[in-house]
């Protein structure tokens, strides 16, 4: 059956917008095997359509877009600032404005449902004014007490008084020298401001995150035979513990002391907090008394998935077993809260973007909420409270404002 | 200034992040043309490679290269459109997409190349009756939908593809490449 050009040609369409049906399909496929002639002047319209396609792509392609969509969908170190209508100058700029709905927060808790919410509802919330984010930065303080500024956006080596390299950091990561022992203990000390994150691998090759405002302090290198303990002296931090069972490795925690042969865990001791924390990733560790000598039958054992709160007051610890992922989802950028008070839900957001709130709704303070944040900016956050449980904020000054 | 791959690669191992920016304005385009040419979304196209960008930075990818960068994101944004294409495409004759892909050059995709093309186009394009030459413009460059077309020019979707149909029939003519069979 010879079919007529114009009804050809009208499958050649439907095939190329993918808009046709099975039967229209076979009818193709009959109609290119009738001749090797059709199956050129198919291949024909192809190679034109194609071609005339990418001149119409590149025509409406629109880079600065796809550049700053790239950068909201960073997770690691995304501190490149994207390109800004207005470039605001030395202070670092939130990329808001610029992030689109994928990465929104999902709601548990008094919504019950996740849901997306919109960017449209800035509303009421922004008033004209922008918020600056100052860029606080990571130092190092060495064994001879001098401070270094951490540089995340390079490749730097440190040197001790000798003359020797003892560790080297690339980007966000600092990472000291793998040798067997030291004569004697150097200490350094990592202090990570609110806004930031950085990761610390030890002598030892024990892997340690640390979180928006702590301070770790720990040797340049372990002593042979001699415990391997560190000091998060405030903040949190998830440690992966390099095996050693020759070497204990022990976090002293504020009043408490954790103490691991080689396991993945987090603690956490921030200010705010009434209790430490500890939360078991993997393997086994044992908490004891700061002033205490590790002795297995008064020291407290703890289980994977099982997280130990040490009451600053009362001196006790209480065990439970939770969703470690809360606990360690900052690793990767997620902010998540529950049930927590708004008051400490306000001190880990000032912490975690750096930024200064108020809260003049005393109201709120003592009510428990639960969020989960993936990685908005904190105009997104406080337009999801807002949206949720309808808090209203303004910016003054540069300060956030809750009424 | 454009770097090459070498230059960006140094760049991005000693942790100066304008290399990531440098590798977008290299590389953005001729992949989101390389993808466009299998796949044909205009928006799938930038998503497919948007997460290529995405993963490169994320995954430190960079640390793993050593000369070059294009041919590892040229054959990753093949992989992705490909599979993305299988999953999604019901109606497909591989062999001739395959044929006619080939015959499209695209490694060495710039922009001065493009701006030829267009020029070109155009010029056949303006030789169109104005309909057919609205209706054109309007799906295969502008990416309307022919739903969209047809409320944009006020007529209806049949007469957006008879128009549409029209274009094409003579716009082929126009190819100036002769299109040699290698299928059996």
């Amino acid at each position: 059956m010879k079919k007529n050009d114009t009804y050809i040609l009208k499958l050649i369409l439907a095939y190329i917008s993918q808009d046709l049906s099975e039967k229209e399909f076979n009818e193709l496929k009959d109609w290119l095997n009738d001749d090797p002639e059709n199956t050129k002047l198919f291949s024909e319209y192809l190679y034109f359509y194609k071609k005339s396609r990418r001149i119409g792509f590149t025509e409406n392609v629109d880079s600065n877009h796809a550049w700053n969509n790239i950068n909201t969908k960073l997770h690691q170190e995304p501190n490149i600032v994207p390109i800004l209508e207005k470039p605001i100058s030395k202070l670092r700029f939130l990329r808001q404005g610029i992030r689109f709905i994928k990465y929104a927060a999902v709601f548990i808790g008094v919504i019950g449902i996740g849901y997306y919410f919109m960017n449209q509802h800035k509303t009421t919330a922004v008033s004209g004014n922008q918020l600056q984010i100052a860029d606080d930065k990571i130092t190092l303080e060495l064994e001879n007490g001098n401070v270094k500024v951490i540089q995340t956006g390079g490749k730097q080596q440190r040197i001790n008084i000798s003359g020797k390299v003892v560790a080297e950091q690339i980007g966000n990561i600092l990472n000291y020298e793998k040798e067997n022992s030291a004569e004697e203990l150097a200490y350094n000390i990592l202090t990570i401001p609110n806004g930031k994150k950085f990761q610390v691998v030890l002598s030892d090759g024990t892997e340690v995150h640390l979180n928006s405002g702590s301070v770790l302090k720990y040797p340049v290198k372990f002593i042979t035979g001699i415990n391997r303990q560190v000091y998060l002296l405030e903040g949190e931090a998830y440690f992966d513990v390099a095996k050693d069972p020759k070497h204990p490795f022990i976090v002293n925690a504020d009043d408490i002391n954790i103490r691991v042969l080689g396991t993945e865990f987090n603690v956490s001791t921030y200010p705010e907090d009434s209790s430490i924390n500890t939360v078991l990733v993997e393997g086994a560790v044992s908490i004891f008394g700061k002033d205490k000598t590790y002795d297995k039958a008064t020291s407290l054992e703890l289980k994977p998935g099982y997280m130990a709160s040490w009451d600053k007051t009362k001196n006790n610890a209480t065990i439970d077993e939770v969703d470690t992922n809360i606990y360690t989802g900052w690793k990767n950028g997620k902010l998540i809260f529950k049930n927590i008070q708004f008051k400490n839900i306000i001190k880990k957001l000032e912490r975690h973007y750096n930024v200064t709130i108020i809260n003049n709704n005393s109201k709120l303070d003592e009510k428990n909420y639960d969020a989960t944040f993936d990685v908005e900016t904190i105009e997104e956050v406080l337009n999801s409270f807002n949206k949720n449980y309808e808090i209203e904020y303004t910016i003054e000054n540069n300060k956030i404002i809750i009424n | 200034m454009r770097l090459n791959d070498i230059e960006i690669l140094e760049k991005l191992k000693i942790g100066d992040q304008s290399g990531y920016k440098d590798l977008f304005d290299l590389y953005y385009i001729p992949l989101s043309v390389y993808s466009l040419k299998y796949c044909d979304s205009f928006d799938q196209a930038e998503d497919i490679v948007q997460e290529i960008f995405v993963k490169f930075w994320d995954d430190k990818l960079y640390l793993k290269l050593k000369n070059s960068i294009g041919p590892y994101l040229f054959k990753a944004v093949k992989n992705n459109t490909l599979s993305y294409i299988r999953k999604n495409a019901k109606y497909r004759f591989e062999e001739i997409e395959s044929q006619v892909n080939r015959l499209i050059e695209d490694e060495v995709v710039d922009i001065e190349n493009i701006e030829e093309e267009k020029r070109k186009l155009y010029k056949e394009i303006e030789a169109l009756p104005e309909k057919s030459r609205k209706v054109f413009k309007a799906i295969v460059l502008d990416n309307l939908k022919y739903k969209e077309a047809a409320e944009q020019l006020g007529v209806s979707v049949n007469t957006i593809k008879t128009h549409y149909s029209n274009a094409l029939k003579q716009l082929r003519k126009s190819l100036d490449i002769i299109i040699v069979l290698l299928l059996v």
